[in-house]
């Protein structure tokens, strides 16, 4: 019974220990303008508190390869939220390439690629309100130690 | 019974209600050493704030038409809820205005409570501040009335202006003020583009009241003895003077006037503008006790405006 347990133990250790190679967090940001002390304007990022109908927000996706091995095949997916439209991407790395489904997440292409079906049957251009997920297909591996951020900006509806 | 005061316009057009939770979360996938794995990150989560914003419209298509000296003159008003959650608003009326020829005098605001888009006294409820304030979930509106007596000195063509203003009850400021834990469930509230108010200015326009008939009447008395006794004997001749007020004409305007009691009217002595009228029906205008027995008819056609006076004469003798 113990030997079992032990073995159950490890198991679930090494299997955490891989999947806990590259870290992923999201983090939600405004953009605030003030005027500073020599009168100008100045727009900084604060995290998202609370929102309101018009809004955007900035969602950011840091990512870092904690473990040994580089990371090959790299690809981020956020999908859209619930209540939110897409507007554009605002970060991404020189190495990563962009796509966008506009169908819950079974197929991604460049956005003037898609198309939905309209109430009467028709296929028209996808519109960014059709958008369902944004993706960051890396072409190079991450190495271990790596680091970096992608991010999009999204409308309150 | 105000089933038909509120109603709502098209579908979440305030946005996301208040309350709601917007939560993000990104996935990854990669290989090592051929191995394929993936990880999800944390769950952000953002709380969707109340907004608080109106929109006031003036309903009536064009100034409303009203006479002078006419009492609760309603302007129609629609009020909306733009924001995302509940709301109650204070109205209040300012018929002191510049830019128009008038002050009409402002006497009361009241909900459209059978919800038929038109002001009906005794049944659309008085508005009372603090009392009856109207309260609107996101994206439903109620219609208002603005109530004002119009000056009799006010003169055709004027226009007179009163305005509605609106403030939401949970608070006004700057667009972005927030309003701590002062929106719905306790929530926080935060001033929307239009600081919270609207307002809505409407216009009376004066017109004249439409055609009316007067008559003048007077009496000239000649007694036999070269007086103005009414005596046995004597005569009374008398005027009836025929106008028309207001604008426009009066179409197929008929003058009867009794034979009063104990005279007996002179034969022959119908005038109509100086004009013999026989007492027997025919093809003129008049005739004496043959239309109605006892009684001078004159038929005068259509009364202008503006036009000549219709005088009508005749004569009795006093029994």
């Amino acid at each position: 019974m113990n030997r079992a347990i032990l073995i159950t133990v490890l198991v679930l250790f090494l299997a955490g220990a891989a999947y806990a190679d590259v870290e992923l967090n999201a983090a939600a940001l405004t953009e605030v303008t003030t005027t500073n002390a020599a009168g100008q304007e100045v727009t900084t990022l604060v995290p998202a508190g609370k929102v309101v109908p018009g809004d955007e927000v900035i969602y950011t996706i840091t990512f870092a390869n904690r473990g040994t091995e580089p990371a090959g095949d790299v690809v981020i997916t956020n999908p859209i939220p619930e209540h939110m439209v897409f507007t554009k991407v605002e970060e991404s790395p020189s190495g990563a390439s962009i796509s966008i489904s506009a169908d819950g997440g079974t197929r991604y292409d460049a956005p003037r690629n898609l198309t939905v079906t309209d109430a009467k049957g028709q296929q028209r251009p996808a519109k960014a309100s059709d958008f369902t997920h944004v993706r960051w297909t890396f072409q190079e591996p991450l190495d271990p130690g790596a680091e970096g951020s992608v991010s999009f900006r999204a409308l309150l509806q | 019974m105000l089933f038909g005061l509120f109603g709502v316009s098209g579908a979440l057009a305030g946005g996301t209600p208040a309350g709601t939770d917007i939560t993000n979360q990104a996935t990854i996938t990669y290989t090592i050493t051929g191995a394929n794995y993936s990880a999800l990150s944390n769950t952000v989560t953002t709380p969707v704030a109340e907004v608080l914003d109106l929109s006031l419209v003036w309903q009536d298509a064009a100034p409303v038409e009203v006479h002078p000296g006419s009492a609760s003159q309603a302007l129609a008003f629609r009020l909306t809820n733009i924001g995302n959650g509940s709301d109650s608003y204070a109205l209040t009326g300012l018929s002191t205005l510049t830019g128009d020829d008038f002050d009409p005098t402002l006497t009361s605001i009241h909900l459209d409570t059978n919800g038929n888009g038109r002001f009906d006294p005794g049944i659309d409820e008085v508005h009372i501040p603090g009392g009856n304030d109207p309260v609107l979930a996101a994206d439903a509106f109620v219609l208002l009335f603005l109530l004002n007596d119009i000056p009799p000195g006010a003169t055709v063509g004027q226009l007179g202006d009163s305005q509605l203003e609106v403030a939401s009850n949970t608070g006004t400021g700057n667009p972005g003020d927030v309003i701590m834990g002062a929106g719905e469930l306790g929530l926080d509230a935060v001033v929307g583009a239009n600081g919270g108010r609207a307002a809505g200015r409407g216009s009376y326009r004066v017109v004249a009241l439409s055609a009316q008939i007067a008559i003048l009447k007077s009496a000239v008395v000649v007694d036999p003895y070269g007086g103005s006794q009414p005596v046995a004997g004597a005569t009374i001749t008398y005027e009836l003077s025929v106008i028309a007020t207001g604008t426009g004409t009066t179409n197929d305007v008929t003058v009867s006037d009794a034979i009063p009691f104990n005279t007996t009217y002179n034969p022959g002595t119908l005038r109509l503008n100086e004009s013999p009228v026989t007492d027997v029906v025919d093809s003129d205008p008049g005739d004496v006790g043959a239309t109605t027995p006892g009684t001078i008819t004159v038929h005068l056609g259509d009364v202008a405006v503006g036009g000549p006076g219709q005088i009508i004469t005749f004569t009795v003798t006093i029994d």
